[in-house]
């Protein structure tokens, strides 16, 4: 069942197609999804409680967890059907992924990170055109002047922002982003939807974003509430 | 080579990121490796060093005692407490067919030790003279080529033979000996050593000096002791000429038999192998002196250090398991600390290779480095500090 509070766009392509997916961890919790279908270039929320399932749907969309059944294609690929390695390449090379905690390595300058894709992908090629695209895309991103500097040693939002660059350097055309501004303030959340709607828009990329805060949704195409397809057993 | 590339780019960044944990890890992979190593090359030029000095010299003709205090005394000038032997037995010795070199080692100046010889020491050891020529006459002397460069002293320059005893005024005074020539260096013990003509070791020994003429009017009375027919007897108070020069070499002269000298060692090449074993059969057989051979007695001296060999390489492997123990400990729990960063590379999509390649270079790094360490610590012990420790050894 999907609450929609926008729908796909009639007839054009799907970037997304999830079709009778159920996933479970053990006994304790069943996702059980009976069809989703994400239109090219859509925004979409997906809300929900905590433990509903929300990144774990993230997650299957991501091909990081295969579903115990059904199918999804993700940009045409059916992830249901590729082995991990090829889910791997294909994640690295067509999605962009932007975590709560931001994940930056912390042996790596703000660039380092950014550029990130590039050194652990060996089909992307790193050369000047990509280093070049790293760096507009910092300065886009407000970074310009944080570039050598370590995670540790920037603010909260710099983070996000460099893990919002790293989504982006390899030019995805899906980004997947589990609750990305919920470590930011208010301000801070606007510049980094701001920015990563920008962004998007500019790589016709659809965005899929986790999140938490209604205060958002009206910046999305659509929402979708996830807790509808969950099951989860009370433990005893 | 892309994915390659950026392993060793990031693990490059992450061991610079922690260097102080880089830098630990690696030195205690390299001491395993530097002790076992070093000991082995250090042993092993050691080994090179002693069997080719001794295989250099055929016999040694000594005094009974220990034999490794004789050998080392007469290849390596090091000063024992053996007893002496007398300087006919090298004249004795020359006449059994072979080349008899007498050593006196028994005085140093500034610490270095005084080789009284023969020019003959220097055809057969090969030496060659950086400057100067050798010491001929009373009184000069040839310095080793370490010995000139550690005290700056040339050609022209003089060098004071050490007090034996500061408040005896019978024992000789110290001896100004005029350098007259450098030996160019050899990494041998004839670098370190300062060498003199015999003559100039009887007046080291006290038993040849020069001073005023007991007939000459400039003597103090007070200091004569007696005077008959042809001999005055002089107090051992007079002054002794502590330095020989063109003015004063014809008052030099011996006080009993010159054939006392006392030697440390001689050294015998025979000219034919029968000729060495009689001779050592002769020498033997009086058991008044003892002849041995150089190479037998490094041998049996070798077999120990080899021993001493075993036993370190018997610790370092011991050593080496602790240390690959908790390397692989290390290891493992940086790998539960690195699980966070390895999970969000494999939720980019990084592959299972690339990560098992982080951690291999990693390894691989780190014990590159500690190789890299631990050989270069061996080189430059090797270079600097291998003549302090033959020297304890």
């Amino acid at each position: 069942m999907v609450n929609a509070l926008g729908s796909p766009a009639a007839g054009s392509e799907m970037a997304i197609a999830l079709q009778d997916v159920e996933f479970s961890y053990g006994d304790d919790f069943c996702l059980q999804l009976p069809e989703l279908k994400i239109a090219h270039g859509q925004r979409v929320a997906l809300l929900g409680p905590s433990g509903c399932g929300k990144t774990t749907l993230l997650n299957l969309l991501a091909g990081i967890l295969p579903p115990k059944f059904g199918s999804v294609q993700v940009l045409g690929q059916p992830l249901d059907q590729m082995s991990d390695a090829a889910r791997r390449a294909f994640r690295i090379s067509k999605l962009g992924m932007v975590f709560q905690q931001f994940e930056l390595l912390e042996y790596l300058t703000a660039y380092e990170n950014i550029l990130l894709p590039f050194r652990i992908n060996r089909a992307l090629q790193l050369n000047q055109v990509a280093e070049q695209r790293a760096l507009s895309l910092a300065v886009t991103l407000g970074l310009r002047s944080k570039l050598q500097r370590r995670p540790d040693r920037l603010s909260q939002g710099e983070q996000q922002r460099v893990a919002l660059g790293r989504a982006l350097v390899h030019q995805p055309q899906c980004l997947l982003c589990d609750e990305p501004t919920g470590n930011l303030d208010p301000d801070a959340t606007e510049t980094a939807l701001d920015l990563l709607f920008d962004q998007a828009r500019q790589l016709a990329a659809t965005v899929i974003v986790v999140t938490h805060n209604h205060q958002i949704l009206h910046r999305f195409d659509r929402t979708i509430d996830v807790s509808a397809w969950s099951q989860r057993r009370a433990s005893v | 080579m892309n994915g390659l590339a950026g392993i060793w780019r990031l693990t490059l960044l992450r061991l610079r990121r922690h260097p102080v944990q880089t830098l630990v890890l690696v030195m205690c992979i390299m001491v395993p490796i530097f002790l076992p190593v070093g000991a082995r090359v250090l042993i092993a030029d050691y080994q090179t060093g002693l069997t080719s000095r001794a295989a250099a010299t055929p016999m040694i003709l000594g005094a009974h005692g220990n034999r490794y205090d004789l050998t080392f005394a007469a290849l390596y000038f090091r000063q024992s407490e053996l007893d002496t032997i007398p300087y006919p037995e090298a004249r004795r010795l020359q006449q059994q067919q072979g080349l008899a070199v007498p050593i006196h080692a028994r005085f140093k100046a500034r610490g270095y030790p005084i080789v009284g010889t023969t020019p003959e020491y220097f055809e057969k050891r090969s030496s060659r003279i950086q400057v100067g020529e050798l010491p001929l006459q009373l009184g000069e002397t040839l310095l080793g080529a370490d010995v000139a460069a550690e005290l700056e002293l040339t050609v022209g320059d003089f060098l004071f033979s050490d007090q034996a005893e500061l408040y005896d005024i019978a024992i000789p005074p110290a001896l100004k000996m005029k350098i007259v020539g450098v030996l160019a260096a050899s990494q041998t013990p004839e670098d370190d050593a300062v060498f003199v003509g015999m003559e100039t070791c009887w007046i080291l020994e006290g038993l040849a000096h020069g001073h005023l003429d007991a007939e000459s009017k400039q003597i103090d009375p007070k200091l004569i002791l007696g005077q008959d027919e042809g001999n005055t007897v002089l107090s051992q108070a007079l002054i002794e000429y502590n330095e020989v020069t063109p003015e004063n070499i014809d008052s030099f002269h011996y006080h009993g038999d010159p054939e006392l000298l006392p030697l440390s060692a001689v050294l015998f090449w025979p000219h034919t192998e029968k000729a060495g074993t009689l001779a050592k059969a002769r020498i033997n057989q009086s058991k008044q002196f003892r002849m041995l051979e150089p190479t037998v007695v490094m041998n049996d001296l070798l077999a120990f250090v080899l021993k001493v060999r075993s036993l370190i390489d018997a610790i370092s492997w011991m050593l080496a398991s602790i240390t690959a123990l908790l390397t692989l400990l290390v290891f493992l729990l940086s790998s539960r600390l690195r699980s966070r960063e390895v999970n969000t590379l494999e939720r980019l999509g990084c592959s299972r290779h690339f990560v098992a390649g982080l951690y291999l270079s990693e390894i691989l790094s780190v014990l590159t480095m500690a190789v890299a360490c631990a050989l270069l610590g061996v080189w430059l012990v090797q270079r600097f500090l291998a003549e302090e420790i033959y020297t304890w050894i």
